[in-house]
């Protein structure tokens, strides 16, 4: 005897298995009580489904999720909207499977499935859901399937061979479209590129960071970007510890802020308790500057070369611009103040103002506002003359004169933090306090679905060190209003919704595991393998003493090759697999439709033994023997003869099939 | 009709014509004509009284076959069934006599009482469609067939037939008892050898060979068939209660009289259906079973026909 399954109980049996999946999946972003609900509900659903208990009326279970989606909107917050939606959309399904289900509802129930784990992938960034994802995918293919033959023949009875091939069927679909999908991901990127930029020859000056000195009113530009400038992973930290040193500035020439051409180097202050690691990944831009908590005891990574003063610089190599992503690693310690290690601070170096610099006016108002005030006073004292109401934080009408920082103190008194620090160091080396800028960053939005901060161009800040001479400490004073309250760190943080956070998330892994996919990567791979063909020996030798890119690269180049090796191996396996042969399908129709009489054909048995032992008798039963009797007369003659059936007489079996088959 | 429903013209007319004389003998008589059909040998096994030599008779008068008659005692000579050479002083030569052998149709009685040196020559002459004597080949008769029988119920003083020679048979078969109302005619009418001599032949010896030629060559037994066919004897020869399955010579022998079944249906091509039909007539003396099987043979051929999917 053949082994069949009830279409029904097939469609029950993946639903069940689908939910399965889908619980797991969504296990760690629902909330407790749900996941009771759920299971209790699912098993509920299944003994109602083997049971001949009367379902539900559809009223009550409709209002049911009325009631659901409302509560679910209800209790809806801005942070937790992803995880309240998959609850709701989990229980909804509870709801459609205590249904009396037809089609259509399988087919809701698959789809709110799959949208259940997309949103728990999205939520619970952890690598095994990107399975669960494949899973339900290919499940809910199967699915389809088998919910479009039940909407056409609910009572089908399945042999375990055509299950088999809806099963297989539904495997091509899916491994047909996962090229698709992986196509789209690596076009996507590169479409993103040439897309959402304007044409034209200057496409690199959209990018924008730090150069190498500061002219003021320049940061404003930068400010007023808001694309990201790193992420930094991380643990989180209070806004007022974020500042992300990057330039040392301390050559003032009157208009703008330079940094020396080179300091001294300095060997790695001593780690106290309060160390912070980072791995920070740049976007690309025109910045060599790495940027790191204050104060940096250390930076690794390619290229890094360390400038002292808790400064580093990536080697140039040649270009201006970056046009990849750079990743390095960095050890700060927390801290607002620290011990220049092993120099003599050069206190003339920071006492200097240049000679066409007009002093006369800055030292009667330092001299004013300072008298009788110690040295290591004197920065507070200044920061507080920079203070509203007499100063204003602004982006627009800044001083743009030849001489901004004396119209800054004196007649505009608006600008941003460059013009506040500015104002504050110029104000402290005319009192004669050695002080000097640091360019960087503050704040940032720390993503805790990713564990990292992100640090977007509008972070971009500057602000002040100055000299404490009785600790030999440099201290930071951030003179910019707002700012060493936390309030200035928080910039950009509200423009991140949570669902942004997750995209942000999904993005920034996804970009991390392929990194440096782009276009000057795919040149590059391209002209690798062009020096490959031209000079095999001299490009394998080269690779041979380039072995740390393989090191690099092995692992994702494993995980390629299994995935490329599986594909291969089932495409060949799919097609390998014989094709059914037209005489195979028209006896498995055949089969199939004389079952529905409840007529089944035991496989040593010969087709005119089969219809000879069919009940005879008046009209009906001798109708369905006539047309019985024609399929078996017309194809047994070619099929034992060996003659291909095709054309006209495949299709005139086929109605003959399908006459038997819909024959009441 | 039990077996199969006899589609062909000339052979519906045979057992319309022959059916008077054969009460309720219809099953035999199919048998019978599909060895006539396809050139066989058929041994019967059955106890005496049923009508083996009417059928032998009958199918001899309407085939126009000429018929011979050998009853086998254990002093039956190979000469006596063969024929000699005899010499005529007169002409200083030896004569050939021809024996029972060179004849269309030859029933072989009992011929498990034969020596086994007759039965020796008999069944050589059956496989070689040719006779030797004192070294000259003699042609038989074609077509030539041997109607073997022999009781089952009596062995004493007999001379079994060697398992190897048993496959020189077409089919083993038994006529059976007739239903009641068939032996009530038979006692009625009583029997009338005298109005079965007097039956008028349809068919010719040539006619009957020319009919065999167009059986072989005209129906067609595709590759599925075969492939049918080979992997029931494959089977019989992997299964565990059979000590000797079936031989290609066997295999070939199933074909043929599956090609002759598929004819009298009236289809041009075999089914399975008709290689089923005579499955157990045409191998069950072919094959060998372990001790303690033998009388299981027909059960255990059933359990591996039943095996093989009659479509692929």
């Amino acid at each position: 005897m053949k082994k069949s399954i009830t279409l029904k109980n097939l469609l029950i049996f993946n639903t069940t298995v689908s939910v399965a999946v889908a619980f797991m999946a969504a296990s760690s972003v629902i909330q407790f009580p749900f996941k009771i609900t759920i299971f209790c509900g699912v098993l509920f659903a299944l003994f109602l489904d083997f049971s001949h208990l009367p379902k539900p009326p559809r009223i009550v279970l409709n209002a049911a999720s009325v009631v659901i989606m409302m509560s679910a909107f209800m209790r809806i917050t801005y942070q937790t909207i992803i995880e309240t939606f998959t609850g709701a959309i989990m229980m909804m399904i509870v709801v459609k499977l205590l249904e009396d289900r037809r089609a259509h509802d399988y087919v809701q129930i698959i789809s709110m499935l799959a949208v259940s784990v997309v949103c728990s992938a999205i939520v619970s960034i952890s690598q095994g859901l990107i399975y669960y994802c494949f899973l339900i995918s290919f499940l809910a293919g199967f699915e389809l399937l088998l919910s479009a033959w039940f909407d056409k023949e609910p009572g089908a009875i399945l042999s375990f061979g055509v299950v088999r091939q809806l099963f297989t069927r539904s495997s091509v679909i899916w491994w047909m479209m996962l090229p698709l999908c992986l196509g789209l991901f690596f076009i996507a990127p590169r479409a993103a590129v040439v897309m959402l930029r304007p044409p034209g020859p200057g496409v690199q000056e959209a990018r924008i960071g730090f150069s190498d000195f500061l002219t003021l009113g320049s940061v404003r530009n930068i400010q007023e970007n808001d694309a990201i400038a790193f992420r930094a992973e991380m643990k989180l930290l209070a806004p007022k510890d974020l500042y992300w040193r990057g330039i040392v500035l301390d050559v003032f020439t009157g208009t703008s802020w330079l940094p020396s051409r080179r300091y001294p180097a300095q060997s790695p202050a001593g780690a106290g308790s309060d160390v912070v690691r980072q791995s920070i990944v740049m976007e690309p831009g025109p910045s060599r500057w790495l940027f790191a908590l204050d104060f940096p005891i250390s930076t690794y990574g390619d290229g890094v070369v360390s400038f002292g003063q808790g400064i580093y610089r990536r080697s140039a190599g040649g270009n201006t611009m970056y046009s990849r992503r750079y990743e390095y690693e960095a050890i700060s310690r927390i801290s607002s103040s620290f011990a220049p290690s092993d120099e003599r601070v050069d206190i003339s170096r920071y006492l200097s103002i240049p000679d066409n610099f007009n002093r006369s006016s800055i030292q009667s108002l330092t001299e004013r506002l300072l008298s009788g005030i110690g040295d290591d006073e004197k920065p507070r004292a200044v920061m507080n003359y920079l203070s509203p109401p007499l100063f204003e934080y602004s982006l627009e009408d800044l001083p743009m004169s030849a001489a901004p920082t004396e119209d800054f103190i004196f007649n505009s008194r608006r600008g941003n933090c460059e013009f506040f620090a500015s104002a504050m160091a110029v104000m402290l080396r005319v009192s004669g306090v050695p002080a000097r800028l640091v360019a960087g960053y503050h704040g940032g939005a720390y993503n805790d679905s990713g564990g990292y901060y992100i640090v977007s161009q509008n972070n971009a800040h500057v602000w002040v060190e100055a000299w404490d001479d009785r600790s030999n400490l440099w201290r930071r004073y951030d003179p910019t209003p707002g700012a060493e309250s936390g309030s200035f760190a928080a910039i950009g943080v509200e423009e991140y919704s949570r669902l942004s956070m997750y995209l942000d998330v999904l993005n920034y892994r996804i970009s991390r595991v392929f990194m440096e996919y782009d276009n000057s990567s795919q040149s590059e791979a391209l002209y690798r393998m062009r020096e490959i063909i031209s000079n095999p020996s001299a490009a394998i030798k080269d690779l041979a003493g380039n072995m740390r890119w393989i090191d690099e690269y092995s692992g994702r180049l494993a995980g390629l090759l299994l995935l490329a090796g599986t594909t291969a191996l089932v495409l060949y396996i799919a097609l390998r697999a014989r094709r059914k042969t037209t005489e195979e399908k028209l006896l498995e129709g055949f089969h199939l439709a004389m079952t529905r009489h409840g007529y089944r054909r035991r496989p040593c048995e010969g087709l005119e033994e089969f219809i000879s032992a069919m009940r005879r008798g008046p009209e009906p039963e001798e109708r369905l023997f006539a047309l019985a009797n024609d399929f078996v007369a017309r194809f047994e003659e070619r099929y034992f003869k060996g003659i291909r059936i095709a054309g006209s007489d495949a299709e005139y079996l086929k109605g003959l099939i399908s006459r038997i088959r819909r024959f009441s | 009709m039990a077996l199969f429903e006899v589609k062909n013209d000339t052979v519906r007319g045979v057992m319309e014509h022959v059916s008077p004389y054969l009460h309720g003998k219809d099953e035999a008589l199919i048998r019978v004509l599909v060895c006539v059909f396809s050139g066989g040998h058929i041994l019967i096994e059955d106890l005496p009284g049923l009508g083996k030599t009417t059928l032998a008779v009958v199918t001899a008068r309407v085939f126009g076959f000429t018929f011979g008659r050998v009853q086998c005692t254990n002093d039956l000579l190979p000469t006596d069934v063969t024929g000699l050479n005899v010499f005529r002083a007169e002409r200083g030569e030896f004569e050939f006599h021809p024996g029972p052998i060179f004849n269309n149709l030859v029933l072989v009685d009992e011929i498990n009482r034969a020596s086994p040196k007759t039965q020796s020559a008999l069944l050589e002459s059956m496989g070689e469609e040719q006779a030797t004597i004192d070294g000259i080949t003699h042609r038989l008769a074609e077509p030539f067939i041997v109607m073997a029988t022999q009781n089952p119920a009596e062995y004493a003083g007999t001379f079994p037939l060697p398992e190897s020679q048993m496959d020189r048979f077409m089919m083993r078969m038994s006529i059976g008892y007739p239903d009641r109302n068939s032996e009530r005619d038979i006692l009625r009418l009583g029997l009338n050898r005298r109005s079965i001599d007097q039956l008028p032949p349809l068919f010719s010896a040539a006619s009957v060979v020319g009919l065999q030629r167009e059986i072989e060559h005209e129906v067609t037994a595709g590759d599925r068939i075969l492939d049918y066919i080979l992997s029931i004897t494959e089977k019989t020869r992997s299964h565990p209660l059979v000590a000797c399955g079936i031989s290609t010579r066997g295999a070939m022998v199933l074909l043929k009289c599956a090609r002759c079944v598929a004819w009298m249906r009236g289809r041009d091509f075999v089914v399975p259906e008709d290689v089923k039909v005579f499955a157990g007539d045409v191998l069950l003396h072919r094959m060998q079973f372990k001790d303690g099987s033998r009388s299981e043979g027909g059960r255990i051929l059933q359990s591996i026909m039943d095996e093989v999917p009659a479509l692929k």
